[in-house]
């Protein structure tokens, strides 16, 4: 019984930290489904404050989990991101670990 | 959970999900400011009624964390995305609507300036000047403001764009290729049937019909991703350019296919728009927080 309680509890304490947090989830699930996603966007759709966005977006960047992209239209500088492979990876291998947990793995 | 910094009326807490802050007192946080103390206590009172008390009495979170993101939630997000994203490109929604009504246009000018004579296909029958630019402005201004309203309308709340196919399939390639291939051909069938009816093209004539061939081939290439618009850049550039140069086209096949394309595109265009006022529905809700 307790063998079989060990493996969902590893899995949780093995849960990627960076990616279960819910804001950098959502972040990440957001630029999963897209090529590339102007802050703008993210913004609305995750609810979170330019400040918070920032954050964690730094956050994700540090872990090469996405890249930031910075040009101009106009005179207007446009941040969008791109979520990279390593990202990519870790949100399946996140979703894959959750799966486990539920007892759907 | 556990503190990791205590001060006279606070605690800060490091959560697996959030960092936190607990204010230890007797009443609520104040509405206005989440760092002033309990409505009625100054924050003596307050530690005061601690030390009074060593046992917390009442802790209220002063962030406000997002709560875990449940399985659907992400599939939503994920929905929505793939949606909105649509729009950058494939979906022009009102973009497909305008073309609709130009191809009619098109073929308005085209009748309107034979005066309502139908020739055979192929038959040199040159249009006047005015319609001549009227044709040739059409395209442009199709492509110009199906731009504007993706920029202004369907991409206003960021540009997202969509995922990369990772390879083109064989069969959406040869129909691309086939698609440009279409132009040239066209062009020498254009312009051997000139030579047939011993007819020398103005220049001015012959540099429009280059243009419009040129940037329709740009278009398709790079502008034009959806079937629909395909079809319809392909009507919207090659029929103003082969009116242009003079080769009748208002015979049984543009005839077919102008109100045939054009119907199709007005039909689509408007669903899709409806589609994505309903995706801002959505959107729009998902910001508001409900």
């Amino acid at each position: 019984m307790s063998r079989q309680l060990d493996k969902p509890l590893r899995t949780i304490l093995e849960l990627d930290r960076m990616v279960h947090e819910p804001a950098r989830l959502a972040i990440l699930t957001v630029l999963a489904s897209a090529g590339s996603v102007e802050f703008k966007f993210l913004e609305m759709v995750t609810g979170l404050s330019k400040g918070n966005l920032n954050s964690h977006a730094t956050k994700l960047e540090t872990a090469e989990y996405l890249e930031v992209i910075k040009t101009f239209r106009g005179k207007i500088p446009v941040t969008s991101f791109r979520i990279t492979t390593r990202g990519k990876q870790a949100l399946t291998g996140y979703w894959r670990q959750m799966n486990q947990v539920g007892g759907k793995g | 959970m556990r503190p990791q910094t205590r001060t006279r009326n606070h605690r800060i807490y490091v959560h697996r999900d959030r960092v936190g802050v607990f204010f230890i007192g007797l009443g609520h946080q104040h509405p206005g400011n989440p760092n002033h103390p309990p409505e009625g206590l100054s924050g003596a009172e307050t530690s005061s009624s601690i030390d009074r008390d060593k046992s917390v009495l009442q802790t209220s979170f002063m962030t406000q964390p997002l709560p875990a993101l449940k399985p659907e939630q992400t599939l939503l997000l994920e929905k929505l995305t793939c949606d909105y994203a649509r729009y950058a490109h494939r979906c022009a929604g009102l973009g497909s609507v305008l073309g609709g009504v130009f191809a009619f246009l098109i073929l308005a000018v085209d009748l309107l300036g034979h005066h309502g004579r139908l020739t055979i296909l192929g038959a040199y029958a040159p249009l006047p000047m005015t319609p001549v630019l009227l044709l040739t402005i059409l395209p442009f201004l199709w492509l110009a403001a199906r731009h504007g309203l993706r920029v202004w309308w369907y991409q206003r709340f960021g540009l997202v764009e969509e995922v990369p196919a990772d390879s083109v399939e064989p069969q959406e390639r040869r129909r691309r290729l086939a698609l440009i291939v279409v132009f040239p051909l066209v062009s020498a069938a254009a312009l051997t049937t000139i030579y047939l009816n011993e007819v020398l093209l103005k220049p001015l004539r012959a540099t429009v019909f280059l243009l419009l061939i040129g940037a329709a081939i740009f278009a398709l290439r790079s502008l034009l991703l959806g079937r629909l618009d395909r079809a319809l850049g392909v009507l919207l550039f090659l029929c103003p350019a082969l009116l242009v140069t003079g080769i009748q086209m208002a015979a049984m096949d543009s005839l077919a296919a102008l109100p045939l394309v054009g119907t199709f595109a007005i039909v689509l265009g408007l669903k899709e728009h409806l589609a994505f006022r309903r995706l801002e529905r959505q959107l729009l809700a998902l910001r508001s927080g409900s």
